[in-house]
């Protein structure tokens, strides 16, 4: 293919093209209605989760002993707006702490899937040949082990080595980080197919420019829109993965709050407080929508001959 | 059992009976392993296939009619649909379900309906009706996800053939819109489809594990749960390497599914 396409010289990115074709980034972004809704509903949940401490109406973990009858109180009783969950503890305050465990394991983990996902991805695009064979058979082992039950495993192993109290921040991103970085291998290794054959990359190798150097700062930067819509659509990925091993109760380990875990003991009193179920999974939803709405929009302003 | 051994040796010698086909037996409760997956594998496989073939017909649906009409408000009600799905937690959605259709019910033409909310049926004693009341919410549960994933590709597929001379042809003949779409065009917009079915396999068999979970359906995803809660690292173990043999095999399939679909396509 790459000897077929001749590509002209003028096309190669000049100083002012650069800054037109920013502009048409921003418009086309704008022309994507729900997108910037959805990057308007992420910053106030971006807000209230790194101020939740100074917003949140109570401690999310204290027990209102005063009103509490050993039932969920419903919303607006005893000054709860949103009332509480089966232990008395206010909703609204412990879904302002789970937003910020959810959000901070999902932006970790998606940093860290997608450093390793590019350094491997690009490694095998770019030298191709046996390694981008391993690299990729590699690829296709993670790919080919369905990756929740993996998870599962991987947390119940650390849990059983130490106790169930180190499935804590940390061991949850390391472990859903390094194994959902398959698809942005892959994604990258595409994109560095085609880029290492363009002139501008013949031209960098020919001034003698270590592959180190080659890769990162002359391929890398022709990559990045492609890489910046996956991690926006893997931080929805993420949210959902976490909040799914919390619920089945080997993610965030009770009493820190995070929206999987809320919902966790929520089904047995789903009869008399439905609200216990209610709240924690819309929250999931409505910060999912919104990032999915939001990788699209950019996806048409980044890469609009991607559709 | 070998339980003094380093954990690499254990591994080898666990592997070295797997590949004999060997599974062990579960430290919990004495069982084989393969017997007792094997043995909750057909609900699971029911659960599965009838989620498949529910979000394959809605979705494949849904995906040419708005095709059909693109950029009309039905075309934007269904590209929302499918955004809702994409986004819905499945766990949630399960107790949502369960709210709705069991816990509460829905009266309608004078009758209280409410569904089954856990189980594989009400009695031993087999009664077709029963099984599938029990089979409705699990399915659509399961379901969402791809009916909305392969609504979305199918929409796409569909608009990208639509574009090509041969089916200019057709409407030019002045065919029918609807024998274009089904007799011409549909043929080669779903070959791509069996390529995104098999790339969602590993996610299904995820998404049984929690269903199965949440209700109570006696398959092998709940057995896997359970086992996790015993730190059952053989029925673990066991459990992972058969469903990445099924994915792996289904996988395979569906490859060759695709040469044979696609006269196009060589495998050299």
């Amino acid at each position: 293919m790459a000897a077929t396409i001749p590509i002209p010289a003028a096309a190669s990115p000049t100083e002012p093209e650069f800054q037109e074709s920013r502009n048409n980034v921003w418009r086309r972004f704008r022309r994507h209605r729900i997108a910037p809704v959805g990057a308007a509903v992420l910053l106030v949940m971006a807000f209230v989760a790194i101020f939740a401490h100074w917003l949140a109406p109570a401690d999310p973990n204290f027990i209102d002993q005063a009103h509490w009858t050993g039932y969920p109180l419903a919303p607006g009783v005893a000054g709860h707006l949103l009332g509480t969950d089966e232990n008395g503890r206010d909703l609204l305050s412990r879904l302002m702490f789970g937003a910020q465990i959810s959000l901070t394991v999902a932006v970790f983990a998606v940093f860290m899937e997608i450093a390793i996902g590019t350094v491997l991805g690009a490694i095998a695009g770019y030298y191709g040949g046996w390694i981008d064979f391993w690299i990729m058979r590699l690829t296709d082992v993670v790919l080919s082990i369905p990756l929740l039950p993996l998870l599962l495993v991987l947390t119940a192993i650390v849990a059983a080595t130490s106790n169930k109290a180190s499935l804590n921040f940390l061991t949850i991103v390391i472990i859903i980080g390094g194994l959902s970085w398959p698809a942005v291998a892959r994604l990258v290794r595409a994109s560095f197919l085609s880029l290492r054959e363009r002139e501008f990359a013949e031209a960098a190798r020919a001034l003698g420019n270590r592959d180190g150097r080659i890769i990162f700062r002359h391929l890398l930067p022709n990559a990045v829109a492609p890489i910046i819509v996956q991690a926006t659509l893997e931080v929805a990925n993420v949210i959902i993965l976490e909040s799914t091993l919390s619920f089945l109760g080997f993610g965030i380990q009770p009493p820190t709050a995070s929206w999987g875990n809320m919902l966790a003991n929520a089904s047995s009193n789903m009869t008399i407080a439905p609200w216990v179920a209610i709240f924690p999974g819309l929250c999931i939803l409505v910060t999912v929508l919104s990032i999915n709405y939001l990788g699209d929009g950019l996806r048409d302003a980044l890469d609009p001959n991607m559709r | 059992m070998g339980l003094d051994q380093p954990v690499p040796i254990q591994y080898l010698h666990w592997l070295g009976h797997i590949v004999r086909g060997d599974f062990g037996y579960s430290t919990s409760n004495s069982e084989s392993v393969l017997r007792a997956i094997l043995e909750r594998m057909p609900a699971t496989l029911t659960l599965m296939g009838s989620a498949f073939v529910f979000s394959l017909i809605i979705g494949v649906g849904m995906g040419i009619y708005s095709a059909m009409r693109p950029y009309s408000w039905v075309d934007y009600t269904i590209t929302t649909f499918a955004f809702f799905g994409q986004s819905m937690p499945i766990f949630w959605f399960a107790l949502m379900m369960q709210l709705a259709f069991s816990v509460t019910g829905v009266t309608a033409f004078g009758y209280h309906f409410a569904l089954p909310s856990a189980g594989i049926s009400s009695s031993d004693n087999f009664d077709l009706g029963d099984r599938l009341s029990h089979l409705v919410l699990p399915t659509i549960t399961l379901g969402l996800l791809y009916i909305a994933q392969w609504s979305r590709f199918m929409r796409s597929s569909m608009l990208e053939v639509v574009k090509t001379d041969y089916i200019r042809t057709a409407s030019a003949k002045g065919l029918d819109q609807r024998v274009v779409i089904f007799k011409h065009a549909l043929k080669n917009a779903l070959i791509p489809l069996v390529t995104v079915i098999a790339l969602s396999l590993p996610a299904l068999v995820g998404g049984a594990v929690v269903t199965e979970t949440i209700f109570a359906w006696p398959g092998m995803g709940r057995l896997f749960i359970n086992a996790l809660g015993q730190f059952d690292f053989a029925l673990l173990m066991g459990y992972l390497m058969l469903v990445s043999f099924l994915v792996v095999f289904f996988n395979l399939l569906a490859d060759i599914a695709y040469a044979w679909l696609d006269p196009r396509v060589k495998y050299s």
